[in-house]
């Protein structure tokens, strides 16, 4: 499965300093994007969706992905994920090019009424990914305990997911996706088919979990202020096919809080910057479809 | 019969108890109505006998070893004629799943063997085999597999593609995947299948029973009509309601254990 060309690429990194790369000097990048583009086709129809997307990101980051609707943020999660493959270029998880869902990555979808099984408890729903070679039968009652409580659902392992509120669905499934021990979870617009105030409260427990855990995050949202007020970078994606418009750093405190980091000023910049690249985006787009039109 | 179970899946605000005592004061009020009606002369007796007299029937019916053995043989080919049914829908509606090719190769096959009535081909299967317990099968088989088949291919085709990606993206084994997503999947759509298709198969094996006289049901029924006892004919009539009552009941008891985690299940344990 493993690509020679990327293990070899992988040593040189590890080697010496990767003149593209603005990440760690010397470390690897736990993702690494090359040129990815995406063609759909069905017939004599065909979509491009990507066109060269490329971006790193680099262990214990936060990364949120951000762009207007229908701009291909699923399909790129897909390409990260290994669901689908990439027309062009490729995606490189720890050096190795991704063929298929690498085992140290976790997907946590919007979806979580269909992505948890409501045929079995939320511990059963935990327990399924771990498999025999990492997770011995008698360690994995406490991973499944330890899951649980990060998420704040204490003595729920015995309740079925639809006996659950959605907010507490979707933290049975950040849960099944802790347990499964990630070295990156990616997480797909997971908040959107939530309340606002349960919004808000998951958007705290991910990132401090993230924080506290020390782990890699990649998050896809079309919400400005949830990309800004999560992420350590934001990767603005626009246009049709999508590519990358800007990369920015947030160099806001590593402490977020709702009140207080909302209020900040740079905070507010920040927004407004990611905002306006939407909004350019967006009537780019219009203007796309205007000249095709005339 | 079967009308019923279908009605009271419908209605959706009753609890269970006032559908039931609803169901029980339709069907006695239709039997005083039967009994008035005879005892008046309003309708006669030669063509439509009392319920007392039916009832009186039937307890004659059911101390003979005849009627049991009846009983016996038309139950026991419906519930094999269901096991080959399984046996073959099964990996039918997987090759169908699984391949384009199949798919369209068997579409136009099955459209056209669908509508065509089990019991049409009771003629032509006499001719080709005479008339054994293996006739009745494959007519049992060729009447009822379709909405078994049917149901099958659209429960496999119903399995939500998230499940799937996730079980993609934590690596489960074909087994599991099996095991954890497409056989609960597929369960609520089998069930369903198999209510429609007994109940076809039970009717299948009345009337092939009946028009050829092999044992079961069906014969005894054709003997009560050819002596002209009626009662008699009535009380049979009644069983095979009865059964077709307590076969499609059976699937149904089988869904509240099994589909406790269905939308389905879950609004009637709550109503």
């Amino acid at each position: 499965m493993a690509d020679p060309d990327a293990a070899g690429d992988g040593g040189v990194v590890t080697d010496k300093t990767r003149t593209k790369a603005d990440g760690i000097m010397g470390e690897q990048h736990i993702l690494d994007l090359q040129n990815v583009g995406k063609t759909y086709s069905t017939g004599a129809v065909s979509a491009r969706i990507l066109d060269g997307v490329e971006f790193t990101v680099d262990r214990g980051e936060f990364v949120c992905v951000v762009g207007p609707s229908g701009a291909g943020k699923t399909t790129l999660l897909k390409c990260i994920a290994g669901l689908t493959s990439p027309t062009t270029g490729r995606t490189l998880f720890e050096g190795e090019e991704v063929t298929e869902p690498p085992a140290k990555l976790a997907v946590i979808f919007q979806d979580y009424s269909r992505s948890l099984l409501p045929w079995l408890t939320v511990a059963k729903n935990i327990e399924l990914p771990l498999q025999k070679a990492r997770f011995p039968a008698k360690e994995r009652p406490d991973i499944i305990t330890e899951a649980l409580s990060n998420v704040g659902l204490e003595g729920k392992g015995s309740v079925y997911p639809w006996e659950m509120s959605g907010g507490m669905q979707q933290r049975a499934a950040i849960a099944r996706g802790l347990a499964y021990q990630p070295d990156v979870l990616l997480m797909d617009e997971p908040f959107a088919a939530v309340d606002a105030q349960t919004r808000i409260d998951l958007e705290d427990l991910v990132l401090g979990m993230s924080r506290r855990l020390g782990m890699t995050v990649l998050f896809v949202t079309h919400d400005i202020d949830e990309a800004v007020y999560m992420a350590h970078r934001v990767v603005v994606l626009s246009g049709t096919p999508a590519k990358v418009a800007r990369d920015i750093p947030v160099d806001l405190p590593d402490e977020r809080d709702q009140v207080t980091t909302k209020n900040l000023p740079r905070y507010g910049k920040l927004r407004a910057e990611v905002f306006g690249l939407i909004q350019e985006a967006k009537h780019a787009v219009t203007r796309d479809i205007g000249m095709v039109r005339a | 019969m079967s009308q019923v179970v279908v009605n009271r899946r419908a209605s959706g605000t009753l609890s269970r108890q006032a559908e039931l005592t609803l169901g029980a004061v339709g069907l006695i009020g239709l039997v005083l109505l039967w009994q008035v009606a005879s005892v008046t002369g309003l309708v006669s007796e030669r063509v439509v006998p009392a319920p007392t007299d039916v009832a009186g029937a039937l307890g004659r019916l059911v101390t003979t070893g005849d009627f049991w053995g009846a009983v016996w043989a038309t139950v026991s080919i419906t519930v094999i004629g269901m096991v080959v049914i399984l046996l073959i829908a099964v990996p039918a509606a997987m090759a169908i799943h699984a391949s384009r090719i199949v798919e369209h190769s068997t579409w136009f096959l099955i459209e056209f063997l669908k509508p065509i009535p089990g019991v049409a081909l009771i003629p032509l299967a006499l001719l080709l085999w005479g008339p054994t317990d293996g006739v009745k099968l494959f007519l049992i088989v060729f009447g009822s597999l379709w909405p078994m088949l049917t149901q099958l291919v659209y429960g496999l085709r119903e399995i939500p593609g998230l499940a799937l990606e996730m079980a993609r993206v934590y690596r489960f084994g074909f087994w599991q995947r099996i095991h954890r997503i497409t056989i609960p999947s597929v369960l609520p759509f089998t069930l369903t299948g198999l209510r429609i298709s007994v109940t076809i198969a039970l009717i299948i094996a009345i009337v092939t029973e009946y028009i050829v006289g092999m044992s079961g049901l069906g014969s005894l029924l054709a003997l009560a009509q050819l002596n002209g006892v009626v009662d008699q004919a009535f009380a049979l009539l009644l069983v095979s309601g009865l059964l077709g009552l307590a076969f499609s009941g059976a699937v149904a008891a089988l869904s509240g254990p099994l589909l406790f985690w269905h939308p389905s299940q879950r609004e009637r344990r709550n109503a």
